[in-house]
């Protein structure tokens, strides 16, 4: 761990850097997860404000990244369970105005994404979207590695076929 | 790159985040930092009035029976659960209890308050909540802490000195999309509720709308019960944050027959689930797609689904198929951890 005794001012100084550098992959991550970029902005900004609320202790962490995804991951539970409980759909479907001409494409891959299990989703986007190893990505997960790769195995697989039976 | 990684580019491609996403986390930061103040305020307002109102009525709670605590204030301490302390990289269950941790005891217990889905007040002094979720991370799931009688009297009584909790009551909330309060009190014998929400989700579609005062004292009364740190010291025979270890879990689907969820089920978890869940009589429960299993079989089970399918893991167990009869559509069941009053508490979104 690095330290991070900062005045108030540099913090936040110091958490811009960080937000600049991990904001908009953690958008685009989210835009994955969850389906609706709306609600991917809404966790991806609770999720900053969490961590800048903290950053005197996050910020001294060896992987601020990290922490980053594992709160919104939790973030993007808790949503699930207000949406079940507002007896909304699970997943919701992309927002008419969202259209334009990558939106079909996009559509396809949401659909795919939202066939799998939520596990299954989170392991996906977090090694191939991020590019994160499975030994971290299990840990963001809170699994055992070995359970993670069969996790990864089968969201590869699902996500493929899907697409590939999709125009 | 990997293949799978071009793929999902295409689910990205075209979307960027608002330009101003770091002003407008600062200035969520600083709009949560002024809520806290206001609810802080509140809820020292409120902790006043009681105190107060404790002072000058002391001797006279004779409106209903006073909460039975075995042991009396004498009681020490509980060992549960392990404890958690409020640090973002304490370790904690994550969704199923660590194997050998000890259940909450007693495993049954009288309700005396409730706020629905967030806190739960026991005459025996437990309070089990979900309230610090977010803040012992990486564990968000449910809590226990010990009251002394006079706690569990003072959060009774706070809750009664509204004025609200005669009967039963519905409310329909003016304009706050918030969706819903939910409060229980125990008045002697029996247990009084106060529903606030739309119109839309309480059971009577008349209900009355509530007035502002009527909505500022039900928000002021889940300020407090939120916000057990504001709680006076004296109240605490033991503050220590532990998990709450529960001695069985619920298993539920939803809108589906038992059956149905068992097809879909690999061979082991049929065996484990088999006759028990086919029953379809709630178990115990007043839904009769459920059943209880203990804490060790859920365990197994869990173990069974993730190899299977890869459960969602972290305090809310559940898992979501998609329905082979019906395109779209998702069967969803759920684990939840069982609480002393003999309901559960509704974490995974099944209930």
């Amino acid at each position: 761990m690095r330290d991070v005794t900062l005045p108030i001012e540099a913090q936040t100084a110091d958490f811009e850097s960080f937000f600049r550098a991990e904001y908009r992959s953690l958008c685009q991550a989210l835009l994955l997860l969850v389906g609706d970029s709306f609600e991917a902005e809404e966790i991806a900004q609770e999720t900053m404000t969490r961590i800048l609320e903290r950053w005197d202790r996050v910020g001294a962490m060896d992987s601020p990244t990290g922490y980053a995804y594992r709160t919104a991951l939790n973030l993007q539970r808790k949503r699930i369970r207000r949406l079940a409980v507002r007896a909304r759909r699970r997943f919701a479907p992309v927002p008419v105005g969202d259209i334009g001409p990558e939106a079909g494409d996009r559509q396809d891959v949401h659909r795919a994404l939202a066939s799998l299990p939520e596990g299954q989703r989170a392991a996906l986007i977090l090694v191939d979207w991020l590019d994160m190893d499975t030994e971290e990505a299990a840990l963001a997960l809170g699994i055992e590695p070995a359970s993670f790769r069969v996790r990864l195995h089968r969201a590869r697989s699902s996500v493929r076929d899907a697409l590939e039976v999709t125009p | 790159m990997s293949d799978t990684r071009e793929l999902l580019r295409r689910g990205v491609d075209g979307f960027e985040p608002m330009p101003d996403a770091f002003e407008r986390v600062l200035a969520r930061r600083d709009r949560k930092r002024r809520n806290q103040r206001i609810a802080a305020g509140v809820v020292g307002i409120a902790v006043f009035v009681a105190a107060v109102w404790v002072v000058t009525t002391a001797g006279s709670f004779d409106r209903t029976t006073t909460p039975t605590v075995p042991g009396g204030s004498e009681t020490g301490p509980t060992e549960t659960g392990p404890s958690v302390a409020p640090d973002p990289d304490a370790e904690g269950i994550s969704g199923l209890p660590p194997e050998g941790a000890t259940p909450s005891t007693p495993e049954s217990g009288e309700l005396v308050v409730e706020l629905a889905n967030q806190v739960w007040v026991y005459a025996d002094g437990r309070v089990i909540s979900s309230v610090y979720e977010g803040t012992l991370e990486p564990y968000s799931g449910l809590v226990e802490q010990h009251l002394t009688p006079e706690g569990v009297e003072f959060l009774r009584s706070n809750v009664l000195s509204t004025g609200l909790f005669e009967h039963d009551l519905e409310l329909a909330s003016r304009d706050n999309p918030n969706c819903c309060l939910y409060i229980r009190v125990r008045d002697g014998d029996r247990l009084v509720s106060v529903r606030l929400g739309p119109s839309d989700v309480l059971s009577d579609h008349q209900a009355p709308i509530a007035t502002p005062e009527q909505e500022t004292a039900l928000r002021s009364l889940e300020a407090l019960l939120t916000s057990p740190t504001s709680w006076p010291a004296s109240v605490w025979t033991d503050q220590q944050i532990r998990a709450y270890v529960p001695t069985s879990y619920s298993f539920c689907s939803r809108f589906v027959e038992p059956s149905h969820v068992l097809a879909l089920l690999p061979e082991p978890a049929r065996d484990l689930l088999g006759a028990k869940y086919l029953k379809a009589d709630g178990d115990g429960f007043p839904q009769p797609t459920c059943s209880r299993m203990t804490t060790e079989e859920a365990r197994a089970l869990a173990g069974i689904l993730d190899a299977e399918f890869g459960y969602e893991e972290g305090p809310y167990l559940g898992l979501s198929f998609e329905d082979p009869e019906v395109s779209g559509s998702y069967i969803r069941i759920a684990m939840n951890p069982v609480l002393p009053h003999g309901t559960w508490a509704w974490l995974a979104g099944v209930g």
